[in-house]
């Protein structure tokens, strides 16, 4: 089920991260029981899309990963600029991180094979983008995938 | 029970199973590229807030020239306690000729109060702005310089939040717009104009998405203040290369502002804390730096 691939995703994050990501899918697996135990009518709509309980689970645990872990690196390490900030000249955070050509090129690796895979599978950024399982219940029942 | 077990695992939706399998193989591919620790994350989201600001630049054809860089590096302020003179930044030139300062990490001090001061994420300066420094005995026993930049200065004061947003983040981000920027009490019940030319009014930056009730929340916003709210960054930067047209914005103009230096000396050790009782002065047409 989706706690394997909780598991599986989180077990190398820093234990703060982790305890947001751990945080977050609970928050949102809880929501699903409430809204199943209510026969809500976007679940049922989202399961008449195809989006079956087991399904639902596994992109609750994905929307989070991205939400909080991938999420904020696609906004630096996907963002070029003219003057070649961030790419021929990167940027140092410190100690911490460089964003660069060749210095973020491990982090590009990481965030293109997330979106290949994510999108092999049928699953539409927008929804791992989602804040509440409700909105991410609507769009699945809607098919929608935020274009607006 | 171990039979049922086996039976549930058997009957597994086999795009659920692909899903695993692969996430699996892409966890432990990359898990050392994407471990970050969270204010590591929460710098990364902020950088890429400044690389989409400097984009929006880029589309406008202004001449964007990055200063002191160190070996081809640039130096990012993490944090207010550093000497923003010895960071990086970003000088930005239109073709009206004025010219402005992108930086990152810079105390404000506030025009309402002299010790209303606080750090936006990033802020736009006036060209000629100058960074203040001065010792404060309540600030590191006043051992340590105290850095920051008249509100006078300020062009527009951004904030970035990698987060889902939610309606106090929204109506807080006003507390900051109207303490960081002198021209704000000028126009308060006015919406900045709407296009793709000019600077970026004041501008939170959302990384998660917006629920319909919260668009609605943000459009009134906007409305009443000369602000942006963009959610969404979370996609990339070029989110908000997308919303262009549709973005607040404060015509280029000439940038005017030209910073006194202020030279604040460290209070005696003695010395009792001033009571707050100035009071707030009052806002002139040709206080709006632009």
């Amino acid at each position: 089920m989706s706690e394997a691939l909780r598991r599986v995703l989180s077990k190398e994050l820093h234990y703060k991260v982790r305890n947001g990501f751990d945080r977050s899918c609970e928050a949102m697996l809880r929501e699903l029981r409430y809204l199943q135990e209510r026969n809500d009518r976007r679940l049922g709509t989202a399961i008449g899309a195809g989006w079956t309980l087991e399904r639902v689970k596994v992109l609750i645990v994905l929307n989070c990963f991205h939400r909080l872990v991938l999420g904020p690196l696609e906004a630096a390490y996907l963002t070029g600029s003219r003057s070649g900030l961030g790419t021929k000249v990167p940027i140092k955070y410190g100690n911490s991180f460089t964003v660069g050509r060749d210095e973020g090129a491990g982090v590009r690796n990481a965030l293109y094979a997330f979106e290949g895979i994510v999108k092999g599978k049928g699953i539409r950024t927008y929804w791992l983008n989602v804040p509440r399982l409700s909105d991410l219940l609507f769009a699945l029942g809607q098919n929608d995938g935020g274009e607006q | 029970m171990a039979a049922n077990s086996k039976r549930t695992a058997g009957s597994k939706d086999p795009w659920v199973l692909e899903v695993e399998r692969e996430m699996a193989a892409f966890a432990a591919r990359h898990a050392k590229d994407y471990v970050f620790r969270d204010r590591e994350l929460a710098g990364a989201f902020e950088i890429g807030c400044f690389l989409s600001l400097i984009a929006d630049y880029d589309r406008q054809k202004a001449t964007v020239t990055l200063h002191n860089l160190d070996a081809n590096e640039f130096r990012y302020l993490t944090t207010p306690n550093g000497n923003p003179r010895n960071f990086s930044f970003v000088e930005v030139r239109t073709i009206t000729g004025g010219f402005w300062q992108l930086r990152q990490q810079v105390r404000v001090r506030s025009h309402l109060h002299k010790d209303i001061t606080f750090t936006p994420d990033i802020v736009l300066l006036d060209g000629a702005a100058t960074i203040n420094e001065n010792k404060d005995i309540d600030y590191a026993n006043g051992n340590r310089a105290f850095f920051s930049v008249s509100a006078d200065a300020v062009v527009a004061a951004h904030e970035c939040k990698s987060m889902t947003g939610f309606p106090e983040l929204y109506v807080s981000f006003l507390g900051m717009f109207l303490a960081a920027h002198k021209w704000a009490g000028a126009r308060v019940g006015t919406s900045a104009i709407q296009g793709d030319v000019g600077h970026l009014a004041p501008t939170l930056f959302v990384g998660g998405e917006a629920s319909n009730l919260h668009r609605k929340i943000i459009a009134a916003l906007q409305e009443v203040y000369p602000i942006n709210i963009v959610t969404s960054l979370h996609r990339g930067g070029w989110v908000l290369i997308k919303r262009a047209k549709l973005l607040r914005r404060l015509p280029f103009g000439v940038a005017t502002h030209s910073a006194s230096v202020t030279t604040v000396r460290a209070p005696p050790r003695r010395l009792v804390r001033p009571s707050s009782t100035k009071t707030q002065p009052k806002i002139k047409d040709a206080d709006i730096p632009f």
